[in-house]
Order: structure tokens, then sequence, then C-alpha cells
């Protein structure tokens, strides 16, 4: 009978450990990601004016090397996180693509965020890089969620869809980018399960740079839009609906890109939050890794005749021609400059961004 | 004999766990109740009494919302139910999505994965128990929070 009851106890205690292990916070998984920049002290680094991020693309297929994004997605996820963040003077130069064709992979759902501290998932780092933000694009009917490695972290996984839009070529990516270079969602602090580390942002503005999303001149988010905002034109239609600890009703942007917003919503972010993206990027070890050195290209003397892209840090250009009905596109991260001339043929096109 | 008070008291337990789905009651229509999962519920118009209408939740479709620990660094996930209409005769499949990282939605007009078919709106407000961790949820766990109403 005595055994029987220490049977009964090993087996009570066992089932409690399971339970606990399994419990979060327990198994390496952070229940919450602390504030980084308040943890820094008087080794503040002065961010730069302007960063180019290196990333890697991962292309997930099968096995037998079918299904995934096709390469035209592929382009638009680029262009698109480009285009997103090129105004802020934060450029991504693609140093490589590559296709992972493994059933395993391409089946994943579940991922471990980091919490060792190397900026990648705990539980996926195929064909990872260390100098580099790896962005690893599933197919547009798996996961369908975006998920970024850590705040601040060098990897994401994203595909799938959600409100009728592919995730993985959607402000989504730029969404799950936003969290690798430092920011929170806009609602952090205020819908409980969020809370840990910070606190509910007041509407009028008072803890903003304290709580929430630790950005000030993003407005206090109840994390409603999704049954209170309309998809089409982007609007907040609850006011009154919901309100914070002083009784204000909240009135949150439904086009910021760390909001819980449409993807067709997203088209920007505050200088508070680009603000807070550089000094991520200058004083995290992970992300200062990634950061590509300014260079400069130069041309001179030099036809096209083909189409043409030519992205850097600086592109410096004398004498040449566009012929051909050829299309160059001179992506440059500070500066542009031509010397002496530049003839672009009738038919032809020069862009420069 | 204490024995067998052991094995008596582990079948009482053990019977006590046992799920017992099938629940039985009546709501009117814009009530929001909570379902468990293989649950039946008659729903009726406050003003008529006709409660004709039943629904059951009748499956888990999936669930790949993010665990709760890692909210803060997702976007979407969903999960998603089958419910069953039954109106006299006739039997409706009704598909329901629900998105993660959020506890409970409102079921209004802007919702966006509200379903509007057959003369009625279906919200599915809430599903519980939420996914923590990697583990996953016996699918007879389950509970919804609905609103139903007549459009």
């Amino acid at each position: 009978m005595k055994y029987i009851k220490y049977k009964i106890i090993l087996l009570l205690l066992t089932n409690w450990l399971v339970v606990f292990a399994q419990s979060p916070g327990f198994c390496g998984t952070p229940s919450n990601v602390p504030n980084f920049l308040t943890n820094l002290s008087s080794s503040f680094q002065t961010p730069q004016s302007s960063y180019v991020i290196g990333i890697y693309f991962h292309v997930m297929r099968t096995s037998a090397g079918t299904g995934g994004q096709t390469q035209a997605e592929i382009n638009t996820a680029f262009n698109t996180l480009v285009s997103d963040y090129q105004s802020y003077n934060i450029t991504f130069q693609l140093l490589g693509t590559d296709v992972i064709s493994n059933d395993s992979y391409y089946n994943q759902t579940s991922f471990t965020v980091d919490a060792n501290g190397d900026g990648k998932f705990d539980n996926f780092t195929v064909n990872s890089h260390s100098n580099a933000i790896d962005i690893y694009l599933f197919a547009n009917d798996k996961l369908n969620f975006g998920l970024a490695s850590n705040i601040p972290g060098t990897a994401l996984v994203i595909g799938g869809s959600a409100f009728g839009i592919n995730l993985a070529s959607s402000h989504v990516l730029s969404h799950e980018v936003g969290h690798c270079l430092g920011l929170f969602h806009t609602f952090h602090g205020t819908w409980p399960n969020e809370a840990l580390g910070s606190c509910p942002e007041l509407v009028n503005g008072t803890n903003g740079a304290t709580c929430g999303d630790f950005v000030a001149d993003t407005p206090a988010d109840p994390a409603r839009i999704f049954d209170c905002g309309t998809q089409s034109t982007c609007t907040w239609n609850c006011s009154g609906s919901y309100s914070d600890a002083n009784g204000q009703s909240y009135n949150p942007d439904t086009h910021l890109f760390m909001a819980y917003t449409f993807p067709n919503c997203m088209s920007y972010h505050t200088p508070g939050q680009i603000s807070r993206m550089f000094s991520t990027i200058a004083n995290s070890t992970i992300l200062s890794n990634t950061v590509i050195s300014c260079k400069t290209t130069t041309i001179a003397n030099r036809v096209f005749s083909s189409n043409t892209s030519i992205t850097d840090c600086r592109i410096e250009i004398s004498n040449s021609s566009v012929t051909n009905n050829s299309n160059v596109s001179l992506y440059a991260q500070e500066e542009t400059v031509i010397n002496g001339t530049f003839d672009v043929q009738l038919g032809s096109q020069l862009e420069i961004k | 004999m204490k024995q067998a008070i052991y094995l008596f008291l582990v079948l009482i337990i053990s019977l006590g766990c046992k799920n017992n789905e099938i629940t039985q009651s009546t709501v009117h229509f814009g009530e929001s109740f909570t379902l468990k999962a293989n649950g039946i519920i008659s729903i009726s118009s406050s003003e008529t009494n006709d409660n004709n209408a039943k629904i059951h939740f009748s499956k888990i479709n999936f669930d790949s919302r993010c665990p709760k620990s890692m909210c803060n660094l997702c976007y979407a996930s969903t999960a998603s139910i089958n419910l069953l209409l039954i109106h006299d005769k006739d039997t409706s499949n009704i598909p329901l999505t629900i998105l993660g990282c959020l506890d409970e939605y409102e079921c209004n007009d802007e919702l966006y994965y509200r379903k509007d078919t057959l003369g009625y709106r279906f919200c599915l407000l809430r599903l519980d128990p939420y996914p923590y961790g990697n583990t996953q949820v016996d699918p007879t766990n389950y509970s919804v929070k609905l609103n139903i109403v007549r459009l």
C-alpha cells in the first residue's frame, strides 16, 4: 500500500513538473521583451544619419522544390520593404537569396523566439547569417502570421495571408522588420497580455515615453482596429467606445506600420519611431553587425544598353548614357552625383532614388 | 479494503473529470453566450420564442494563434472553428475564424471575421483556452463565445 501511495505522489509531482516546465517563461522563451534602450547608460552610441542594413531572403519550398512564394512576389516583398524605409534613410541591401527545399521546414509552424541573444530564432537557424537580417518567406498558405525573433532581432518568418492579403509581400514585412529594429506594437502596455515590461499609455500622452511602446508621438492604442476599423478606408469607428484610465477616448492611428491595423493601411513610422530605430541600430551589437558601411560606386564613360539597377551608399557617375530602350535605376542611400554629361536616348529611362 | 476504497475514489474522480460536452439550453439572438466543444444550444427571438434554430460547436479546424508569450513579436495568426446551424430539418456548416493575440472581439459591423449568411450574423468573439508555448490544446477542451443576430 505504501508503494502505491508513493507512486501516486510521484505521479502528481511529475504532472506538476510537466505543467510547470510548459508554462511560459520556463523553457527559455522570454515572457516579455525588455525595453532595450533603457538598459543603456553612459555607453549610448550616437546614431549615424543613415544606415544600410544587409538582408538575406530565404524562400521556403517543399523537398521537391515546389510551392512557396513566386519570384514576382519575392521582388514585390523587397521593393515594398525598400520603399517603406527609404524616406527614413534606412536602406536594405539584399546580400543574397536562397531556396530552402525541405518539407519539414516548409511545414514548420512553431518558432522559439531568441532567448540566447544571438538575434535568431532559437529553434530555427537554417542558413542564417550573423551579418544580416534573415527573412524567411513562407508559402502564401502557410503560417498566416509574421513573427520577429526579438526586439531587437535579426530574423523573421512571414507567410500565409490575412485580410485577403499575401503577408510576405505586404507592409507586414515592414512591421516585422520594425520589431527587429527596436519597435514595439503601438498598443504595447495597453492590452493586458502585453503589459509585462510596460504600462498603459494615456491618451493625453503624458507618459508616452515611459509606457506603451516607449515612443511619445504614437497615439495611445487600445488594439481594437480589427473590430473597430474599416479596411477599405482605414478609418477608426469607435470614438467614445474605448477609454483610458482618465476616461479619455482612444483615437489610434490606423496607418502606423506597428499598429494592429490592416496591411493595406500601414504606411508610415512616426519621427519618434524612426529615432528609436536609429538609436537601436547604433547600440545593438547584433544589429550593428548587419550594418553595411558606406561605399561609393563610381561609373565613368559607360553606355547602358540593357536594363540595369545599381544600389549603393553613394553613386558617382560621369559621361555616360542610356540607349536601346533600356531602363537604368540608381538607388543611392546617401547621394547620387552626376558629373559631366548623362544622355538618355528617346525610349530609354533613368530613375534616381 | 483500502485498495477497494482507493479504486472507488479513482473511479469517481475520473468520471467527474470526463467532459460533459453536450449542453442544452436556450439563448436569445443578440446575446453573447459560451458553448463548449461539441455543445448544442437553442437560439430564439426574445419576441416570438421561435426556438427552431440550434447551434452545434462541431469542430476546431485549426488553431495556429501565436502563443501569448510571443504576441509582442507577432502579427495576425488565426484559429478556425466549425458551427452547425440546425434549422427545422436543414443543417448548414458555418466556418468561423478568429485572429490571435487579442482576447476578445466585439460583434459589430466592423468585425473583420464576422460572417453574414442565411439571414444571420455570426460573430466568433472568443476562443478558449488560448494556446501557451508549443503545447497543443485538447480539442474537447475548447469553448467559444459567440454572438448571433438575425439580419
